[in-house]
């Protein structure tokens, strides 16, 4: 009983830490790939004429598209921590990554 | 020798970039391996990474006044060329941090199926950022043999 006892503790002493650095890390993880899917598709957009977001003329474009992934990223990564995404749809970042890698492909190639 | 003049900060950045984009080799061939542990060289070649970009970024409204304009009048290809390296540089810096934090987190799973997938995302991640680095590098070279800061 003693022994059931404290692995019981042990496990609720340690588990909630390493749970939260897991789901922090992983939705960072999630936000860095949804930041670049962003990059890449406002540069995309901006290659066809497409004006998704209204950019002030005197911004640098580069800039702009930074400041865009960084944002959306961030609250991408804020909201998968909230609703705890990695275990909701464990595949999902593999996905966001996979993703983000082919359009940033086919800006690299089509539309720099 | 002015140390923050144009000319100084872009060889730095190239000489940076070539040694972030070796060092994201690193990681990429460490974490083939899903259990494998490399948080040093994964930070490490993160941080380089971003600050070879944050260099980068200190010079590219000077760029855009003094060499863009030239380089497209010159050589449009190399012009483009240079257009697809800053996508590179930061398809290497996003990839390289989703990289570490998935690195991160695969050392904290509840489960050996998730400590696995994870483990599989960041060697995913640094093999994209690693490759990414090495082109956006070598077209990086290509503009500069043409034009670079006087």
């Amino acid at each position: 009983v003693v022994e059931r006892a404290e692995i019981e503790w042990g496990r609720q002493e340690v588990v909630p830490a390493s749970w939260s650095l897991l789901r922090i890390a992983s939705s960072a993880a999630m936000g860095c790939s949804v930041a670049l899917a962003v990059y890449a598709a406002l540069q995309l957009a901006a290659a066809m004429s497409l004006e998704i977001v209204r950019r002030d003329p005197d911004d640098v474009p580069l800039f702009f598209r930074w400041r865009m992934a960084i944002l959306v990223g961030a609250v991408t990564t804020l909201v998968s921590c909230i609703v705890d995404v990695h275990r909701r749809v464990p595949w999902l970042a593999t996905w966001a990554l996979g993703i983000a890698c082919v359009v940033t492909a086919v800006v690299v190639g089509f539309a720099p | 020798v002015n140390l923050i003049s144009p000319r100084v900060v872009e060889h730095v950045h190239g000489h940076m970039g070539w040694l972030a984009s070796l060092a994201l080799v690193h990681p990429a061939i460490l974490l083939r391996r899903t259990k494998r542990r490399a948080l040093f060289a994964t930070a490490a070649a993160t941080v380089l990474v971003t600050l070879t970009a944050v260099m980068g970024a200190a010079m590219y409204p000077e760029y855009r006044t003094a060499i863009k304009p030239a380089l497209f009048a010159e050589a449009p290809s190399l012009g483009w060329a240079f257009e697809r390296k800053e996508h590179l540089a930061t398809a290497a810096v996003l990839l390289a941090w989703a990289g570490l934090f998935a690195h991160l987190a695969a050392h904290r799973p509840n489960g050996r199926n998730e400590a696995e997938r994870l483990a599989r995302l960041a060697h995913g991640a640094y093999v994209a950022a690693a490759f990414s680095a090495l082109l956006a590098a070598s077209l990086g070279i290509a503009v500069a043999c043409q034009r670079s800061f006087l």
